[in-house]
């Protein structure tokens, strides 16, 4: 994989096929703590518990696949360590999403689809009643993946067909479907009078979604919106419709034999979509993107639905790049290229020296950690990472935050 | 199997300081050839003795405060070269080495190296020797041993003394090309321009920067030629003489001495353009560019704090489950 000049998302055709099915899937059991409920998880998920696909294991989790419990297990996502269960799948497959399958579904009451939504794990927040603005993104967050926008072009009709739903459920003013700029055309006569769609500029950081609600609201207004990604919304209609659970995502898959784009069940284990793949000590297995992802530990990662790509650098390439923390030269590339106007080249003195207090005058926490800024360093500092600590240390003097917020102010891909 | 793990972001452009100074240099080669072509030996033996000095003193400091070893950046090489094609011909080895020396250790390494300096350490040193040793800057005395074909007076010095009159015999055209009495590389305006549009190109050098600079040049000897023509120059005139050029593109541009934000280096170069005219019609110097950048330097940490208001993107709710 070469290094990207320009960071312009490749949205040119890229076709989706099926990965192979996985032997055995780890399930993140989202909300659950790794230490403080794994006895009581124990008793309930014995060894040998028969699971069918689409049955819930504990509320707002639902197995992916058809099989046995093997074993409980810990999972590190982002920086919080959570219980996961580990599934060996068996024989065939049996599906309990607990919905019908409904091809008039926009008859029923929304109360009614609201709840079915729910049970098939692809609930909308809360208080939709406050939602005004419906915000649908068809674009990848990362010039690696392609995901998206392939979505968007070969299931355009179950999109649009989404776009109405989202508009008879949430009762919005206004639903905006952001594709990129290529995908424009063919859309926007498509959608019709369903729904507003804007066009973005496929280039990194225009794509990420705090930049994409910045550009959106100097036309639209954004206040009190849902942001919704296109593949939830084709999942949303796929259930609704056709009783299908959850199950399978879309990841784009970058080594050495170039991208592919894979539809793999949700909990597949990193390692089984890598089995061409010659990795070795020392590469980098990355998962959610080049800027914004992070590195796997081991290769028993299982894929998530916020993930979007796979992307392995091969250390005899090149390919894993090692901060080497120079002395700032005041080059003033950072500046230039940062999306929110942060003066970082001074933030990240400031927060090398442990003056937190200047970091946060400067507004540290407009931050997007888009990683353009260390992309660029001529000195290949970790800015990114001082950063990041500045946000964390609060200013003296103010209140002190509570650990909870603290642990999710990292939103981590 | 051990993987990498380290934090995002994943990529890097893999662009360092060595490959940045490797382009400044390679951007002042064309004067470097034109010096070793008018002044032959004695340039040469200038440039190679001021790039040594440098290079060997930033070792021996850093081996000294034992301190990393950060030669092999191309910083050194850099300030000696600038430093050498700021020399007129013909001064003595001890000045320019001694030279050399105080731009890498009061200039540099005294402040900690690369990236710490606030003040551009070619100027530090040059300022230094040229206040201590004023005849070897005398631009006419210098050039007194060469004959090359051309009017062989430092047009500044003609005009300061003798005012517009005196520098009738130059034309703009000469100048450009270089046939006039000055540093030995500093005086290759035209090669000059064509290595700053080549940094300009390349975006190692920001283009606010060298445009303000030149407008506050021609704004100012505009303001002084109208009031009166007969004792100040026409601004082209002082754009195309002495260190304006090599410091519109290389002595004002140097990264870790000048603002990182748009305003604050037009706001820089502006001041500096401004300041390089007032000395030349009121200082006792013809050519006073060095001082103008130095004291422009001093206001950089003020200019960096102007308009820098963060962007806040309200982020109100993404979630954080998006699929």
């Amino acid at each position: 994989m070469k290094q990207m000049k320009k960071l312009v998302l490749n949205c040119s055709e890229m076709t989706i096929s099926d990965a192979p099915e996985p032997v055995e899937v780890l399930i993140p059991l989202m909300g659950l703590d790794d230490k403080r409920d794994k006895d009581k998880l124990k008793l309930k998920l014995k060894d040998g518990t028969f699971l069918k696909t689409g049955q819930p294991i504990v509320p707002g989790v639902f197995s992916t696949v058809t099989g046995t419990v093997k074993g409980l297990d810990s999972l590190l996502l982002g920086s919080e360590a959570i219980a996961a269960v580990r599934v060996e799948v068996s024989g065939e497959e049996e599906v309990d999403s607990g919905i019908k399958k409904e091809p008039a579904y926009l008859e029923k009451t929304r109360i009614d689809l609201l709840e079915r939504l729910n049970r098939a794990n692809l609930g909308f927040r809360d208080d939709l009643e406050t939602v005004k603005t419906v915000i649908v993104s068809a674009v990848d967050t990362d010039p690696l993946h392609a995901v998206c926008h392939q979505v968007l072009r070969e299931k355009k009709e179950v999109v649009i067909e989404g776009l109405k739903l989202v508009k008879y459920l949430v009762s919005a003013e206004q639903v905006i479907l952001a594709v990129p700029e290529p995908l424009y055309g063919p859309l926007s006569e498509a959608a019709g009078d369903t729904a507003a769609v804007f066009k973005v500029n496929p280039v990194y950081p225009d794509v990420l979604p705090e930049m994409l609600l910045d550009s959106l609201s100097t036309v639209y207004d954004v206040e009190n919106h849902l942001f919704l990604g296109v593949e939830k919304l084709v999942a949303a209609v796929d259930a609704l419709r056709h009783g299908k659970p959850f199950v399978h995502k879309v990841v784009s898959v970058i080594d050495e034999n170039g991208t592919r784009n894979l539809r793999v069940r949700l909990g597949t284990p990193v390692r089984e979509l890598l089995k061409d793949t010659y990795i070795k000590d020392g590469d980098k297995v990355i998962v959610g993107g080049g800027f914004r992802g992070t590195a796997c530990f081991n290769l028993d990662r299982p894929v998530t639905d916020d993930m979007d790509s796979i992307y392995v650098q091969h250390s005899d390439k090149g390919e894993v790049s090692h901060d080497r923390n120079k002395p700032c030269i005041n080059c003033g590339k950072c500046v230039k290229v940062c999306p929110v106007n942060l003066d970082v080249n001074l933030i990240c003195r400031y927060s090398e020296f442990s003056i937190f207090e200047k970091c946060h005058e400067m507004g540290v926490t407009a931050c997007i950690e888009c990683g353009l800024c260390a992309y660029y360093c001529p000195s290949g500092r970790s800015l990114v990472q001082f950063i990041r600590l500045a946000k964390r240390e609060e200013p003296a003097g103010e209140e002190e935050v509570p650990v909870e917020a603290l642990e999710n102010g990292e939103e981590e891909s | 199997m051990r993987l990498v793990v380290s934090s995002s972001p994943h990529w890097h452009v893999k662009l360092t300081e060595s490959k940045i100074h490797l382009d400044f240099i390679l951007a002042l080669i064309p004067a470097v050839i034109f010096a070793v072509f008018t002044y032959g030996v004695h340039a040469a033996r200038i440039i190679a003795l001021a790039i040594s000095a440098t290079v060997i003193s930033e070792m021996l400091i850093r081996k000294l405060f034992k301190k990393e070893f950060t030669v092999t950046n191309g910083s050194a090489f850099l300030v000696g070269l600038l430093f050498a094609l700021l020399l007129p011909p013909g001064v003595p080895f001890w000045v320019v080495i001694t030279g050399s020396f105080l731009c890498i250790f009061i200039g540099k390494e005294l402040f900690g190296g690369l990236g710490n300096n606030p003040l551009n350490p070619v100027l530090v040193g040059l300022s230094i020797i040229r206040i201590s040793w004023p005849h070897y800057f005398d631009m006419n005395m210098a050039a007194v041993n060469y004959d090359l074909g051309f009017n062989f007076h430092f047009p500044l010095t003609m005009l300061k003394k003798g005012g517009t009159e005196a520098i009738s015999g130059f034309n703009l055209w000469d100048l450009l090309l270089g046939r006039q009495v000055g540093g030995i590389g500093a005086a290759a305006i035209l090669l000059l321009i064509i290595g700053g549009i080549y940094l300009l190109l390349r975006k190692r050098v920001p283009w606010e920067t060298p445009v303000s600079f030149a407008a506050g040049v021609l704004i100012m000897g505009a303001i002084f030629w109208a009031g009166n023509p007969a004792t100040y120059a026409n601004p082209l005139f002082h754009l195309f003489t002495g260190n304006v050029m090599i410091g519109i593109f290389f002595l004002s541009t140097d990264y870790s001495s000048s603002p990182f934000r748009r305003w604050g280096m037009v706001a820089f170069g502006l001041g500096c353009g401004f300041l390089t005219v007032i000395f030349r019609a009121w200082s006792i110097y013809p050519d006073a560019v060095i001082y103008a950048i130095l004291i422009m330097n001093l206001f950089t940490p003020l200019l960096d704090r102007l308009k820098n208001k963060p962007k806040f993107i309200d982020i109100f709710y993404v979630e954080k489950r998006q699929r």
